[in-house]
């Protein structure tokens, strides 16, 4: 979308208008969608967060500051909000918090080496279907969305220990995917 | 976090390039359209009565302003004849009122306070 184009969806959103709230709508649907569906297992889900999202957009299009960012990441940032919010709501404490708090453990990514970033993107999405909802979670917001252990912790509302926990079981479950990976 | 730290997302993942198989948007926007006829519906403008105000209103400026001309600018011309004079309680006779212009008016506002005496 252009500049110019984009910022007449915006106003025609602010006027509540149904045509621009489509076009935004489908413009941004397609990240926004995938970004979603590596939080839940299925499209369903994923839609419906999509779209708690988008409804908190076009509720609050009118706070939106340009000077604050692009437009697009204003958006991507609600509805990721909004994603973790769900996830968090929907999830059992005994799903999220695990067993063990590694304390002080740091996570193994080796001198910042990522080792999801270094998949396929289509592999991403096995590795993640993998794990369990709230080591999934976590393991998305750390490695894809670049989330520090504190800010997961923070806005899932564990300890930095059960995050690092979360963490580490990610990567003793994967290690058979990511070994197949690393071997091709 | 700040969103300008987070640029990422657009390049991560292009739409045309989507690495997972994505419902229709036509299907997704439909149960969007739902939720958003619920939660923020179209305020419609109901009737030709709020169109012909568009109308009405300046027409009302004119009426108002043509009444104000033909009516009101000479009547208070007519009462800024009048404010100039008043009348002796005692005589009935017309006097300039203090501060008109002509002459003797002192005198005669004297006359008038010592007739209510």
């Amino acid at each position: 979308m252009l500049a110019l184009d984009l910022q007449q969806v915006i106003q025609g959103c602010v006027r509540n208008e149904r045509v621009s709230q489509e076009r935004l709508y489908k413009e941004y649907y397609v990240p926004l969608f995938c970004m979603c569906r590596r939080f839940f297992e299925n499209d369903h889900e994923a839609i419906e967060s999509v779209n708690d999202g988008m409804m908190k957009v076009f509720g609050h299009i009118t706070d939106y500051r340009p000077e604050k960012g692009q437009f697009f990441n204003w958006v991507y940032t609600i509805v990721r909000h909004t994603a973790i919010d769900k996830v968090r709501a929907s999830m059992r404490p005994s799903v999220l918090s695990g067993p063990y708090d590694m304390g002080e453990v740091v996570p193994e990514t080796a001198a910042g080496h990522n080792p999801i970033a270094a998949l396929e993107r289509k592999d991403l999405y096995i590795l993640l279907d993998q794990l369990n909802p709230g080591t999934r979670v976590i393991c998305n917001l750390y490695y894809i969305e670049g989330y520090s252990v504190k800010e997961i912790a923070e806005n899932v509302g564990l300890t930095a220990g059960t995050v690092k926990w979360h963490l580490s079981e990610s990567r003793k479950k994967l290690k058979s995917v990511l070994e197949s990976h690393f071997n091709r | 976090m700040t969103m300008s730290g987070e640029n990422k997302h657009n390049s991560f993942f292009p739409p045309e390039d989507s690495p997972i198989s994505v419902p229709p948007a036509e299907d997704a926007w439909s149960l969007m359209r739902q939720r958003l006829d619920t939660g923020m519906p179209i305020m419609k403008v109901k009737g030709s009565w709020l169109r012909s105000l568009r109308w009405l209103a300046p027409a009302a400026v004119v009426a108002g302003v043509t009444v104000w001309q033909v009516v009101y600018k000479p009547l208070r011309r007519d009462t800024g004849r009048v404010v100039g004079e008043r009348v002796s309680v005692g005589t009935g006779e017309r006097v300039r009122a203090a501060g008109a212009s002509g002459t003797g008016a002192g005198k005669r506002e004297g006359e008038v306070g010592r007739n209510r005496d």
